[in-house]
């Protein structure tokens, strides 16, 4: 195991109360995974993917980690300094560790061989950031993220801004270096398309808390809680059938914190019990599930008439 | 080579700014004078010629061929004594200006990258000095510290720290939650680290704004002290006390109070257009909206 997180917490204090955004999640990574993390936006991915990287402490729960985590962000441009070179940022994560102020002779030839490894051309490396396309960028970032030989990466949406067709150039990237080197990653993204492209294992998470998590062929082909019903249900790229959910509404603000299931306000198979009290996630097959309905066999989604009360 | 690429230079400031091609011809000028003052001076600054009291100026009918701007009350000679005075001046000004900059980009940045108690503590007190008259503050520093050149220059850069405190504080939090930073963080990267290598170069265009503006600044509170015989003591040529001295010869001679308040108003005049046009030419935004106009 290279990375185990159990039962993590955090919160932050905003006018008007709490915001509850990491609500118990618990998370295993296997040496050369793919672990992906999906969910709306608010879910707590952003808030998650920074405890585990050590930007934040959580407010309770472990975390074990082998080494240092380095992260890349969605924005290409915003993580790289904006008056510095390829090669100077590539090397920085080595100079930093080594604690010097510029590069050594012997910090340039690693950077150029990472450069070589990302397919960024020789060219580039004195280009500065903002004369790079958002690909190349992202290259550089990777590269940035690979520099201290680290046993895992976390990308945080690293291709939501790219175009369709760079988008799988950086996803073939990460599966080679995946297994040239061994890597685990994990993935947060909001786009199930490119999740189901990469990623071994998913977690799906809904205001702070996982809801199902299991192998992605699994949970995302066969998903068996209502909320991954309806956001595999709203992804674009599949063809919608009768009977599937539809999320409507926003979810309920992270402030408040409701006895039941967090997905029991928008979810058409909710009973009495799922208001008082919070599913835990129990197996059911392959998977892990937090839903009352289902732990007991209720198969839903493509199920003509849903439970509506 | 070298050469020409300045000249060219020179050339378009003179096209494109011809103010800030003056102030900055006039400060060359006075630093040019305050360098070389011991050799360009006829007299010694201090020296008093017996009988050649409150001599006029060129144009005056008390002219003496000796004295180009004409003596004081005690005989000594103005035209040495401004040259001198410039040299006191511009180190004065050069002096507040460091120091107000150092002290108050390191404060700045402090608070600015630590946030909280320690902010709100920088903030206010720094607050508390913008809103005392600023030459009230600097008499209660010379009044603790005594009058002298040296205290005055203290005094004043104690006036300058506020706003690069400002400034810096504002720059480092716009900054800090870039993701660039964030990830230098993650490579283990120590807070003072990544403000001196990461933020201050994406500041110095501000600072250098706010330095041209503290240096003038600096020089006007020095004489303002001087003026108030809280800065430099006599005999020394300093503009403001050549002031201070003269102002009971107004209406008599009024030449001897015109000559150093001229040189203030011209120096200190010349350091804000040239910091203005430093503004304009390296804050892009305001650069985008004076083309559009």
């Amino acid at each position: 195991m290279i990375l185990r997180a159990v039962d993590l917490f955090k919160s932050y204090k905003v006018p008007g109360g709490r915001v509850r955004a990491v609500r118990g999640i618990s998370l295993d990574l296997e040496k050369g995974k793919t672990l992906a993390i999906v969910g709306e936006s608010g879910c707590g991915k952003s808030t998650l993917a920074r405890v585990l990287v050590g930007l934040e402490a959580p407010d309770s729960g472990t975390l074990e980690k082998a080494s240092l985590i380095p992260m890349v962000f969605q924005d290409s441009l915003g993580s790289l300094h904006p008056r510095r070179t390829v090669l100077q940022l590539i090397c920085e994560p080595l100079v930093i560790r080594d604690g010097l102020l510029r590069p050594s002779e012997a910090h340039e030839l690693r950077a150029k061989d990472l450069a070589r490894q990302v397919g960024l051309a020789i060219e580039s490396l004195t280009s500065l950031p903002h004369e790079l396309s958002g690909g190349q960028r992202q290259r550089v970032n990777i590269a940035r993220a690979l520099a201290l030989d680290p046993d895992v990466i976390l990308l945080d949406e690293p291709v939501s801004a790219l175009d369709v067709s760079i988008q799988a150039q950086i996803l073939n990237l990460l599966l080679e270096l995946q297994v040239s080197r061994g890597l685990s990653i994990i993935f947060i993204s909001h786009d199930l398309s490119v999740v189901r492209h990469i990623a071994h294992d998913v977690l799906v998470l809904y205001l702070g808390s996982v809801l199902e998590s299991g192998p992605a062929s699994e949970v995302l082909s066969r998903p068996s809680h209502p909320y991954t019903q309806a956001l595999l249900a709203s992804d674009p790229s599949r063809s919608r059938r009768p009977g599937q959910l539809v999320l409507k509404d926003e979810p309920p603000s992270p402030l408040e914190v409701l006895p039941g299931c967090s997905f029991a306000a928008r979810c058409p198979y909710v009973e009495a019990v799922c208001r008082l009290e919070k599913p835990v996630l129990k197996n059911v097959g392959r998977k892990a599930v937090a839903c009352f309905p289902v732990q007991r066999g209720l198969q839903v989604g493509y199920e003509p008439t849903p439970n509506l009360s | 080579m070298r050469l020409n690429q300045l000249g060219r230079l020179c050339r378009n400031l003179w096209r494109d700014e011809p103010t800030a091609a003056v102030a900055l011809s006039v400060l060359l000028f006075v630093v040019l004078a305050g360098l070389f003052a011991p050799w360009i001076a006829p007299f010694d600054p201090a020296e008093t010629f017996e009988g050649a009291y409150m001599k006029a100026p060129f144009f005056g009918a008390d002219f003496d061929s000796r004295f180009l701007l004409g003596t004081d009350d005690v005989g000594r000679d103005t035209f040495s004594r401004l040259l001198h005075g410039a040299r006191v001046s511009l180190l004065a000004g050069f002096f507040v200006a460091a120091l107000g900059l150092v002290v108050g980009t390191v404060l700045g940045a402090i608070a600015g990258w630590r946030g909280g108690l320690v902010e709100t503590l920088i903030l206010r007190v720094m607050d508390t000095m913008m809103a005392l008259p600023s030459i009230l503050l600097a008499i209660v520093v010379v009044t603790i510290l005594g009058p002298s050149l040296v205290n005055a220059v203290i005094a004043a850069g104690v006036m300058a720290v506020p706003g690069v405190v400002r400034l810096v504080r504002a720059a480092i939090v716009d900054e800090k939650r870039k993701p660039y930073v964030l990830s230098a963080r993650l490579f283990g990267a120590s807070g003072p680290r990544i403000v001196i290598l990461d933020l201050m170069p994406n500041i110095t265009a501000p600072l250098l704004v706010q330095a041209t503006l503290a240096f003038g600044d600096g020089i006007l509170n020095v004489a303002a002290l001087g003026f108030l015989g809280l800065g430099a003591r006599p005999p020394m040529a300093e503009w403001g006390t050549m002031l201070a001295d003269a102002k009971g010869f107004i209406e008599s001679d009024p030449w001897l109070v015109t000559a150093p308040g001229l040189c203030i108003l011209v120096v200190i005049l010349s350091f804000n257009i040239l910091g203005d046009h430093l503004r304009d030419r390296l804050d892009p935004k305001l650069r985008a909206r004076s083309e559009r106009v």
